[in-house]
């Protein structure tokens, strides 16, 4: 069952019970005071006429036509002629009057004699409330002393109207809550309906969201719940469409890499498996084997090349790196034995103790000079050291060819080569550069590359310092 | 013995190991192949020579594969694609471009000859048919005839006997034979032998295909003028 309804149905339940045992309770207090006010009223009515009754038959239990108090048909004859007298004056055609005599022998009565049958009339400490004819009536008894002669008289009061009037107000109130409930059903219907639209806007944009269209939101202002679990709703889509704007970004940058390390594999595997063929196959004159050997060589060192500088990038991700205080020249003199046949590079590095490790170091600045020997055509390249207030920063230079603002962005992805048709006259495959990358990461650093076309390329990063 | 003669061939690929895979594999066909290394020095080529199929990577230096392409089609020459971009969308692109065939690296030489052959065979109707000592095969129908008679071959003494043909004057290691005809890694029984010897006799090619010794066999054919 849908929130909405469940709504109305329980308002409605509720609406129902607690106005039905309000009115209820409230009828039946109601019924019972009247009942009381009227039972009281019935006691002095009944008391006043006793009394009344009782002093004129005394009055007439001395006169002589009642034989003085001994002629007792004449005595219940003034006492019936009292009573139908009672019953003008208080024109309540509801009591009725039974003269009884002391013994409890009905002397008169208005009822008939069978439905008294059953009836107890000379209780005169208690009241009897019974139900007779089917009438609701209330029977009080009392002594009336007239003389010698001792009478009892129970008045018989009808009650029903008032019941009557009870099982009236039922009624009423049944109509009138029926009114009232489908009031109710209509004017709830239509605000649980409006209050519980928010969430089907939340399930809408949800399913949206679900098919893809991640940048879609709810938009629900509001402070109450369904406006707090919008905004949560909300900020949670966010970060879900950011993420996967990351994945996306992270998978296509990752397909990028494996395209580019499939293709770097490809030829050399092409020419050696190639050759090879070729070579087992059928016998080749010399010079067939000499060039097929030497094409097998080359691509096959080729491929070393690249399994080694793989190998190289994915361990920098995975290990820590140690640095410890060294000295830069120690490097220098180290890249300088390296590259003794070259008089192309200048060295030009102020000493200072930097926090780094030596075989990383030389393995990047070696990189970054490889790449400006490849750039240059054959102009000097300069290495240089400067001890600055926080840091060491170094940098090379060379005159070369320079890149573009483009290159330059695209230049430390992996395998990235600026000329773009990868031209493998010099050897290498894209890699140098990713790899100075995360050396520079792992010493807390960055390459910095200014660079124009044909004007040289300037490549730069900060080392830690220990004074 | 038209047998890729006076086919010439221009070889446009910048890594050398592959472009001298491809020239000294098509010189053995009998083709006459010229190299060159990037896109403005194909151009040339193709103004001064007169060439009958075009070998074009893709990405070159200077000018690319698609470029040298919309200028070789005036001329009508046949050209396949060689290259390591190997996505559909590559190939659908290349082959809509015009190409006639779509190579990817990396490749089986034997595929590249196979479809240098297929692509020749479609711009020149000579090569249907071959002519090699007293026979001529239809390679379109696979047929033999010696002296105006149908020689019936299976299917494998046809490709075995193909085989030998390609690579006439050359003696040939049988296991490689076996392996590229059966496909089979080690040769069972002497399957190979019994095929030898039977082209040997529906050709009587006794003495025209020749046992190699330790090494295989060999189609002895008289040198080629030319």
């Amino acid at each position: 069952m849908k929130l909405a309804e469940k709504i109305l149905w329980t308002c409605i339940l509720t609406i129902a019970i607690v106005f039905s045992l309000g009115a209820s309770f409230m009828i039946t207090q109601n019924h019972h005071q009247l009942l009381k006010a009227s039972i009281e009223q019935n006691r002095i009515t009944h008391i006043t006429q006793t009394f009344s009754l009782e002093s004129k038959l005394l009055q007439d239990s001395l006169l002589e036509n009642t034989s003085f108090g001994q002629d007792e048909t004449a005595m219940s004859n003034r006492a019936s002629y009292y009573l139908s007298q009672f019953q003008d004056q208080t024109k309540q055609s509801q009591i009725s009057y039974i003269l009884l005599s002391e013994d409890g022998s009905i002397l008169l009565s208005d009822i008939a004699q069978s439905d008294l049958q059953d009836l107890v009339l000379t209780d005169t400490q208690h009241d009897q409330r019974i139900t007779l004819n089917g009438r609701k009536v209330m029977l009080i008894t009392s002594t009336i002393k007239a003389g010698n002669i001792t009478y009892l008289l129970t008045s018989c009061y009808d009650l029903t109207s008032i019941y009557g009037e009870r099982n009236r107000q039922y009624q009423t109130f049944l109509i009138i809550d029926l009114c009232m409930l489908l009031a109710s059903f209509l004017l709830i219907r239509f605000l649980s309906a409006y209050l519980t639209k928010p969430i089907h806007h939340l399930n809408e944009i949800s399913r949206h969201i679900a098919h893809g269209n991640y940048h879609e939101r709810t938009g629900i202002q509001g402070t109450d719940e369904i406006g707090e679990l919008s905004k949560s709703f909300d900020e949670m889509a966010e970060v879900n469409e950011s993420t996967i704007a990351a994945l996306k970004q992270n998978l296509e940058q990752l397909e990028a890499f494996m395209g580019s390390f499939s293709h770097e594999i490809k030829t050399p595997m092409t020419a050696i498996i190639g050759f090879a063929d070729m070579l087992r196959s059928y016998q080749c004159d010399a010079s067939t084997i000499q060039t097929s050997a030497q094409f097998i060589f080359t691509e096959g060192k080729r491929l070393e090349d690249l399994s080694y500088r793989m190998l190289e990038l994915l361990s920098l991700s995975s290990t820590q790196i140690e640095r410890v205080p060294l000295s830069f020249l120690l490097v220098i003199a180290q890249l300088q034995s390296y590259y003794q046949h070259l008089d192309q590079l200048v060295f030009d590095c102020e000493d200072g103790i930097v926090l780094a490790n030596e075989t990383l170091l030389f393995t990047l600045l070696r990189n970054l000079i490889d790449n400006a020997l490849k750039a240059s055509e054959g102009k000097p390249i300069s290495i240089n050291g400067k001890v600055q207030q926080e840091h060491y920063l170094v940098s090379v230079i060379d005159q070369g060819i320079g890149m573009n603002e483009q290159q330059v962005e695209q230049a430390m992805q992996p395998f990235y080569m600026a000329d773009p048709s990868r031209k493998r006259t010099h050897g290498g495959a894209g890699l140098g550069l990713s790899i100075c990358k995360k050396i520079a990461a792992a010493h807390n650093s960055e390459l910095i590359i200014t660079s124009q076309l044909q004007q040289g390329c300037q490549i730069s990063f900060q080392l830690e310092v220990r004074s | 013995m038209k047998k890729g003669d006076d086919m010439k061939l221009l070889i446009v690929e910048d890594e050398l190991a592959i472009s001298e895979l491809m020239r000294i594999h098509l010189t053995r066909m009998g083709y006459l192949c010229d190299t060159v290394y990037d896109g403005e020095a194909a151009i040339d080529r193709i103004d001064q020579g007169c060439y009958d199929l075009l070998l074009l990577d893709i990405m070159l230096p200077k000018l690319d594969g698609y470029d040298i392409l919309s200028y070789a089609a005036p001329l009508k020459i046949p050209v396949i694609f060689i290259t390591a971009k190997g996505s559909v969308q590559d190939k659908v692109m290349g082959l809509r471009s015009g190409a006639d065939d779509y190579l990817v690296k990396p490749f089986a030489i034997d595929e590249l000859i196979a479809r240098v052959e297929s692509v020749l065979r479609r711009y020149h109707q000579e090569e249907r048919i071959l002519h090699v000592l007293d026979i001529t095969i239809d390679t379109a129908a696979r047929s033999v005839w010696q002296k105006g008679l149908l020689i019936e071959l299976t299917n494998k003494e046809y490709e075995l006997l193909l085989y030998l043909i390609r690579n006439r004057n050359i003696a040939l290691y049988r296991d490689v034979i076996y392996q590229k005809l059966w496909g089979d890694e080690v040769e069972e029984s002497r399957t190979l032998d019994l095929h030898i010897q039977r082209l040997r006799k529906k050709l009587g090619w006794q003495n025209a295909i020749k046992t190699v010794f330790k090494v295989g066999y060999l189609l002895e054919v008289a040198h080629e003028a030319g």
